[in-house]
């Protein structure tokens, strides 16, 4: 369903000789598949789930969603793909400051508002523990509600996959099992999960774990 | 979720940015309302005074005009007429006209019943050098008033100078010592001094009265005359051309000029000082006129400065606002919001600001004008609010705010959502 074939993405740092971050990468996700990436800091991994993301054209190679090539659409269309298909968990979690908790949440709206969208968020957080802080700006949350907040986010839309980048970076064991524990739920729901990690243990939770080293994607033996 | 409800609580949240731009915009819309609506009410000022000096000066022409004509149809004007051919300026040189006509021309105007001609005068003069007394001196031949037909003889205006008599201009006798009754030669001819003239101060002191026909015999110029005296034409002076054109009517090959008539002196110095008084106004319009341009030239040179200072000012604020949003934009983008809502979500800010910093910044500028001493005026400071201009000024405030956030809002929507996300 999600199909990275061959892709290839360099880039040119001011005053440094260009760098490649992808190498010919090829790989076909499919509903269930909860996938993790795991290598050194400058692989590509980041790049790869940006360009997975619809965000970051590959130089070569194609990124097809339900067998359409994405970087094909136009910008309006792409943007419009990624509101109802992929949803986005950052280890900086990139909530609004000044937007409560159920705000947060439901940030999608700003682009297509969501059915029932206020009911869900609520759902949402009830199901991340995090529903009696709904009135509550990130500020005023620990790093592990914010984290969860940045997840019922992600999940708020229905998007077909979740793009995790470090999702447990800045956590606590407890709050990191939680947030690895809804992203498994996501997948054994019929969702994608594409994260990339340092963490091992938190790897170790993917069904399809995979390294990556200078550009290029290895699946363990 | 809407775009709206986001720009209200970013507002809210970065407070210090939401007042230091309203305060920008207020300011601005302050100032140029004020000087606007100052030189609103100096242009209704002007236009004021400039009407009513235009309905003074005209007042005081038709106030002159009715006047002078009730005074100079008492006057009455004097007339000459000259033959057609004279040409004027020599007349005004020689001080006579060297062509002649027919004498019995006054006798046609006599009998033409010409009703606002009083007196007629037929003359014959010449410029003359007096051999015997060594002076030049200009000589009029008269015969007297010629008489109207059908109507009462009015009292003459001047006596006919009996055969072989002489009347002398004060110059002509004062230096000889002659006395009335002395026979003296003139040119040859002897004459009897039937009056000696007082000193008038003008050209009269050179003159020399001879009977008409002696005159005539003198220069071989039997039964003519050069020109004919109408004097006190009883008319209004702004009907004088009625009675030129009616007097060349009968006497074609005549022509008609005015002279030497109290009526026209008194007219002259009425019209001097109505125009003395105009060109009062005149100057007084002028001044006005020019305080205006000043306060225009100063208004186009402030409010150009002043609004570009604050798009600077508004340019830079948002320029700090989208550096300070920039994680907003990338997880903005990632969630599927396009570039032109990005662009949207800024410029809307950006009018928006706008708006909201027009209303009070009108409103500090109408406080402080209507407290703002102004020149003294039956106006007042309420005829310095013109709709159309305020109306401009709050349509200028999100104009201006829009203009100012138009780059650094392209750069928001312009930023890469990966680039942002990656890099934190």
């Amino acid at each position: 369903m999600l199909n990275i074939v061959d892709v290839y993405k360099r880039y040119t740092p001011s005053g440094q000789s260009p760098v490649e971050a992808l190498r010919g990468v090829s790989l076909s996700l499919n509903p269930g598949d909860f996938a993790s990436i795991r290598g050194p800091s400058g692989c590509g991994k980041s790049t790869l789930l940006l360009s997975a993301g619809l965000l970051q054209r590959p130089d070569e190679g194609r990124i097809e969603l339900k067998g359409q090539d994405v970087y094909a659409l136009s910008r309006e269309e792409r943007a419009s793909l990624r509101r109802r298909e992929v949803g986005f968990v950052f280890q900086q979690f990139h909530l609004i400051p000044y937007l409560n908790l159920l705000d947060n949440i439901q940030l999608s709206d700003c682009v297509e508002p969501e059915e029932h969208g206020e009911e869900r968020a609520t759902a949402l957080a009830e199901q991340l523990g995090i529903a009696h802080r709904l009135q509550h700006t990130p500020g005023e949350l620990s790093v592990g509600e914010r984290q969860r907040v940045a997840l019922a986010r992600a999940l708020y839309g229905k998007p077909s996959y979740i793009l995790a980048d470090e999702p447990t970076g800045n956590l606590d064991p407890d709050s990191a099992k939680r947030v690895l524990d809804e992203l498994a739920q996501f997948a054994e729901h019929g969702g994608i999960v594409f994260m990339v990690t340092h963490d091992p243990e938190a790897a170790a939770r993917a069904t399809r774990p995979f390294t990556m080293n200078q550009g290029l994607l290895e699946t363990p033996a | 979720m809407k775009l709206s409800r986001l720009f209200w609580r970013e507002l809210k949240f970065r407070s210090l940015h939401s007042i230091l731009s309203l305060l920008a915009v207020s300011l601005t819309v302050g100032v140029i309302a004020t000087v606007q609506m100052r030189l609103e009410w100096r242009r209704a000022d002007t236009e004021r005074v400039l009407s009513e000096n235009k309905a003074e000066v005209e007042q005081v022409f038709a106030k002159l005009e009715d006047e002078m004509r009730k005074i100079t149809k008492a006057m009455g004007f004097n007339v000459m007429v000259l033959p057609a051919e004279q040409n004027l300026a020599d007349f005004y040189a020689n001080d006579f006209a060297a062509k002649t006509m027919p004498e019995n021309y006054v006798n046609t105007l006599a009998n033409a019943g010409i009703v606002t001609v009083q007196h007629l005068l037929p003359i014959l003069q010449k410029k003359v050098f007096w051999e015997e007394a060594k002076s030049t001196a200009l000589l009029i031949g008269v015969r007297g008033e010629v008489p109207f037909p059908d109507t009462v003889p009015k009292s003459p205006l001047l006596q006919p100078v009996p055969k072989g008599h002489i009347v002398l201009g004060y110059e002509l006798h004062a230096n000889q010592g002659w006395k009335q009754g002395d026979q003296i030669s003139f040119q040859g001819a002897e004459f009897t001094i039937h009056e000696l003239k007082p000193q008038k101060g003008n050209k009269d002191d050179i003159t020399l009265w001879i009977p008409l026909e002696q005159a005539q015999s003198m220069f071989d110029l039997e039964g003519e005359i050069n020109a004919i005296l109408a004097l006190q034409c009883k008319c209004a002076w702004a009907d004088i051309a009625k009675v030129r054109e009616e007097l060349t009517k009968l006497l074609p090959d005549t022509q008609v000029i005015e002279f030497s008539s109290r009526a026209l002196a008194r007219a002259e110095a009425r019209n001097q000082a109505a125009d003395a008084r105009k060109k009062g106004l005149e100057q007084e319009n002028l001044n006005r006129q020019q305080i205006l341009l000043r306060e225009e030239r100063f208004a186009s040179t402030l409010i150009p400065l002043i609004c570009l200072g604050t798009m600077s000012l508004l340019a830079a604020l948002t320029f700090v606002n989208v550096r300070d949003r920039k994680s907003e934009i990338g997880i903005l983008r990632a969630v599927g919001l396009s570039r032109a809502k990005v662009l949207q979500l800024f410029l809307g800010k950006a009018a928006s600001l706008g708006l909201l910093g027009m209303l009070p910044g009108l409103a500090v500028a109408v406080l402080v004008f209507s407290q703002l001493g102004l020149p003294e005026s039956p106006l007042s400071w309420q005829d310095g609010l013109k709709p159309l201009s305020l109306s401009l000024i709050a349509l200028l405030a999100p104009l201006l705010q829009g203009i100012a956030a138009w780059p650094p809002a392209v750069w928001a929507a312009n930023q890469d959502p990966a680039t942002i996300l990656h890099e934190d």
